[in-house]
């Protein structure tokens, strides 16, 4: 039984993996910005499709199309941003929410709907494989391997960059003081925009590897934008580590409800660790108290 | 001044509302489909772009001056009209009463999936129009004693019977296990074909029934590993399938045979070598010998929809044929009397004989066809297979 | 307000009830399904205001007790149960189901309140699901079969109306000032002497009398439901965007809402043959940017819901 328990729980890391970079990005956005972002689920979408279609149209290999398509997609996003988020940016948090939603949402049909039409392919996916690994009767799978150490990469390097660089110092004063944030000179829509963009490239990048791994399709976004919610609001808002922290629990806790309690558990499991998580402590695993 | 204007907003929306549901009745000028196609909604994926499918089929029929109605005189032309019911069953409910008696069709063809079809098929019993369902094989919807429905297909749990009557033939494999998606197709064709596996001498190892939404199977592989069955039956919708068939040759799963029952163009190309070898079951295959093909593809290239993209075409098609059928052997638009000669039917279509059931589930069924070299060869029964079984399938490293 | 100044709203009403009630000879059925579901949209809107309006939470879950509600009923008439005695269960059920939810989730606020019930949708859709013994699984549930809908719609309109009457009292009641005063700053509130965790609780239970009621409704007109169709997006979402386009916090703001939305869906549905859903994705995109505040707060319907004496609650509305 314990080969059996290792294999699902290295299952489970790799695919809590993939969560961690999903979620990464709405960590950003979320965190930052306080918008309750229901298109998130479709920039991943659309960046799974521009992936597939450097693939198959220039054969290009899934790790450089994730990075190939961040640039692309922060400017998307700073254009999203300052088109439909800014202007309701400064409106009390109620209020703020009632329109994220609205917006958001509305966005997310337009996009689906568009998507749907105007793409000819009902469900995509590559067929891009790596052999697996064999580490002594445990199977490997290389290609979530090497996404679970690009996500850690990713993640360091943010965590870097948000520490020393003027933009990422700029992005942690709007997260903890916006009052001060604006006194101090910092340019709040140029900083919330290319946070936005960054959030939504990371998206995009997931999606690229959510495109190698799994299967797209136009109207996948939504139930996927409130999955990466909860694992942000799991892991704690405005903190990067705590989102991929909650995607690999999240992951491993799938894993082994699938393998012990039936595979028609495992959705439950989300959702109750969310709430026990939260009922404990209410900022999320590695949130700080407001 | 401002109440006046108020009382006057408010009964010119209520007159809006009751005229927006009123339509001008005329005289017959036209042959008048109602259906429904999920466009937008999660079952876009299976039948999206279908409105073009029937108006392709129209101008085909009308190019031809219609269809022979004996009652008229003439050829009459086929008009459709086709409604979006967002995948979701209470809309689908309210388009289609509007069909019936807003639009006052003749005929309504059913929507995609049996969920949708249970409301839909309401509005037909309860105004008395035939209404001829064409996705949906659950059996539960032909049980309800309704006298106004007619099914083009045979229902889910005969859905891959011809797979195990040549498994039965060959005598080869000796185990099954199961995977099922846990929405009501997959499940309603795993329910016989666990049965039907029994019955052709097959040992059920184990059966799985996971979540439809489910996108990580490395717990069940694992389980699957250690069970080794000579047959992994995989009964799911197509992302489903991809997404195991993946992660099984990532975890070198070897069994001597897979089969996913819909493994269309969709399933086969984001999966490359590993759909290599893959059985599922297909209505229509490009080559097979089976009928007058020559409807189909006329019809899928003019509406510029692709088979194995949209697997489910061919089946409009045959549906197509059986609403002329009926027409022309009624010889009226009578709903009673066409309804009578729908349900005593017998026509060769495009996929094989059609007839209906006392209930009203169909006879029309898929065939067993192996992924071989990239192209889909039927491979059972003799009169109709293009390629041969090949079983063992060659093993992963 | 004395009546004789509000002479030509309750005129408005009797008319409008009168082609309520005459409806049936009035038009055809398919008229009569769609005032069918949209009064049960509207009911949904209405009874999530209350928790997502009055009380400040938003409830994106509530589509639970609806669902909750249905499979119920639906469990119950299949077991021979009469159709009253079947509504009266599922609302006890759904009731004592938001009790023992709220102690948890009301530990919770703002967005992590409402993504948290909005998860709790998925998982009550899994429980369901793999109870397939008792309710069918994916497969869904089927009831008696029959043509419901004549009586199935008058029943809606008067849970619909007995919504909207119960929400216009509450609002204007003791608790309804509470509920407010919870919203507007719960601290405060407290310190004043509000028991908020009780009255929290109390308004998540209330809210989910009419949903589970409709719930039940629904499925008896329908005669048969799946997982998908009562705890989905469709009827998650659509209920809470018809309460925020209206006007949340207030009593009319869903009736605009609804209306306003099943009118414009109506028209783009069936004029509109493709990007019907791109259009409306606009509508709700330039909603959210111009008129967050909802509908009647508009400086063209405030007024006119003034006028008619039910636009108190519309300056309740956050300030801060």
């Amino acid at each position: 039984m314990l080969p059996d328990l290792i294999q699902l729980l290295v299952g489970g890391i790799l695919l809590g993996g993939i969560y961690g970079l999903a979620a990464f990005g709405l960590s950003i956005t979320f965190g930052v910005l306080n918008v309750l972002n229901l298109a998130h689920g479709e920039f991943l979408m659309l960046g799974a499709l521009m992936g597939y279609v450097l693939f198959t149209a220039l054969g290009l290999n899934p790790f450089i199309s994730a990075i190939a398509v961040i640039p692309i997609f922060i400017i998307a996003g700073i254009g999203f941003y300052l088109l439909l988020l800014k202007p309701i940016s400064e409106k009390p948090p109620h209020q703020l929410l009632v329109a994220s939603i609205l917006i958001t949402l509305g966005a997310s049909l337009v996009i689906e709907d568009l998507t749907a039409f105007f793409w000819e392919r009902p469900v995509t996916g590559i067929a891009y494989s790596l052999p697996s690994l064999d580490l002594a009767g445990v199977v490997v799978s290389s290609t979530r391997l090497l996404i679970l150490l690009f996500i850690f990469f990713l993640a360091f390097s943010l965590q870097l960059y948000l520490k020393k660089t003027y933009i990422g110092k700029s992005i942690r004063g709007i997260t903890q003081c916006l009052e001060g944030a604006k006194v101090v000179g910092i340019p709040i829509v140029l900083v919330s925009a290319l946070t936005f963009g960054l959030g939504v490239a990371l998206a995009a990048s997931a999606g690229v590897f959510y495109v190698t791994l799994f299967t797209v399709t136009p109207v996948m976004g939504i139930p996927l934008s409130v999955k990466y919610m909860c694992i942000v609001v799991l892991g704690g808002l405005g903190s990067l580590v705590g989102s991929v922290v909650g995607g690999l629990i999240l992951g491993v806790a799938e894993s082994l409800t699938a393998y012990y309690f039936g595979a028609e558990w495992s959705p439950t499991i989300a959702f109750i660790l969310l709430i026990l998580i939260l009922i404990v402590k209410p900022e999320g695993l590695f949130g700080t108290k407001e | 001044m401002k109440k006046r204007l108020l009382v006057l907003v408010i009964c010119l929306s209520v007159t809006l509302l009751i005229g927006v549901s009123m339509t001008a009745i005329g005289a017959p000028k036209a042959i008048h489909i109602g259906a429904t196609v999920s466009q937008t909604g999660h079952f876009s994926s299976e039948i999206g772009p279908f409105k073009r499918l029937m108006n392709a089929w129209a101008d085909i029929v009308n190019e031809k001056g219609g269809i022979m109605v004996k009652e008229y005189n003439k050829r009459l032309p086929v008009k459709f009209t086709v409604y979006d019911d967002k995948s979701d069953q209470a809309t689908a409910k309210k388009y289609y009463e509007r069909l019936v008696t807003v639009d006052k069709v003749h005929l309504l063809l059913g929507p995609y999936s049996s969920p949708l079809t249970f409301g839909a098929s309401t509005a037909g019993e309860n105004h008395k129009v035939p209404f001829i369902a064409i996705c949906a094989n659950s059996p539960k919807i032909y049980t309800r004693g309704f006298k106004w429905i007619v099914a083009v297909i045979d229902i889910g749990p005969r859905y891959t019977y011809r797979y195990w009557e040549m498994i039965k033939d060959e005598g080869k494999a000796k185990s099954v296990s199961f995977v099922v998606e846990d929405t009501i197709h997959p499940l309603g064709v795993f329910k016989g074909s666990k049965k039907l596996s029994q019955e052709a001498g097959l040992k059920v190892l184990s059966s799985d029934v996971v979540p439809a939404k489910t996108r990580d199977f490395t717990p069940i592989i694992t389980k699957l590993k250690d069970k080794n069955p000579d047959i992994v039956y995989v009964s799911s919708n197509i992302p489903f399938a991809i997404n195991f068939m993946k992660q099984a040759r990532e975890m070198s799963l070897n069994p001597k045979e897979y089969h996913c029952i819909h493994h269309s163009g969709v399933f086969r190309d984001p999966l490359g070598s590993t759909a290599e070898c893959v059985v599922g079951q297909s209505y229509w295959v490009e080559g097979m010998k089976l009928g007058d093909t020559k409807l189909i593809t006329d019809v899928l290239k003019r509406a510029n929809i692709r088979e194995p993209m949209y697997p489910w075409s061919p089946a409009y098609v045959a549906a197509f044929q059986i609403v002329q059928a009926a027409i022309e052997k009624a010889g009226t638009l009578d709903n009673k009397v066409l309804m009578d000669n729908l349900k005593g039917l017998k026509l060769d279509t495009v996929l094989g004989k059609a007839y209906f059931h006392e209930t009203g589930y169909g006879s029309i069924n898929t065939y067993p066809s192996q992924i071989q070299n990239g192209r889909y060869k039927i491979i059972y029964p003799q009169e109709v297979a293009t390629g041969k079984h090949i079983y063992p399938r060659s093993a992963w490293k | 307000m004395n009546w004789i100044q509000k002479k030509p709203f309750y005129f408005i009403v009797i008319l409008l009830l009168g082609v309520l009630a005459a409806l049936p000879w009035l038009a055809v059925s398919y008229t009569l399904t769609l005032v069918f579901f949209l009064s049960v949209y509207l009911t949904l809107a209405l009874s999530y205001d209350i928790v997502g309006g009055y009380l400040g939470y938003m409830n994106l879950g509530h589509s639970t007790s609806f669902g909750l509600g249905a499979y119920t009923t639906a469990i119950l008439l299949n077991h021979g149960f009469s159709l009253i005695l079947a509504l009266g269960l599922a609302i006890l059920l759904a009731a004592a189901f938001a009790a023992i939810v709220s102690y948890p989730l009301f530990r919770l606020r703002g967005a992590y309140f409402a993504l948290a019930t909005f998860g709790l949708i998925s998982l009550i859709e899994v429980v369901v699901t793999n109870l397939r013994d008792l309710t069918g699984g994916s497969g869904g549930i089927s009831t008696p079969p029959g043509n419901n809908l004549l009586p199935a719609y008058y029943l809606a309109i008067v849970v619909v109306l007995g919504t909207m009457v119960f929400s216009y009292y509450l609002a204007r009641s003791q608790f309804g000032l509470a509920l407010f005063s919870i919203r507007e700053d719960e601290e405060v509130s407290r310190s004043f002497g509000v028991p908020t965790s009780l009255y929290k609780c109390l308004a998540l239970v209330i809210s989910s009398v009419p949903a589970s009621l409709v719930g039940g409704v629904y499925v008896w007109n329908m005669t048969y439901i799946s997982p998908h169709s009562v705890f989905g997006l469709e009827i998650a979402l659509s209920p809470i965007v018809m309460a925020m386009l209206g006007g949340t916090g207030t009593m009319v703001g869903p009736v605009f809402g609804a209306i306003f939305i099943t009118l414009v869906q109506e028209f783009l549905w069936t004029k509109v043959p493709y990007f019907h859903l791109t259009m409306y994705g606009t509508v709700l995109v330039l909603l959210g940017l111009f008129m967050p505040g909802g509908l009647v707060r508009t400086q063209w319907v405030r007024p006119l819901v003034q006028r008619l004496g039910l636009g108190e609650e519309i300056e309740y509305f956050k300030k801060s």
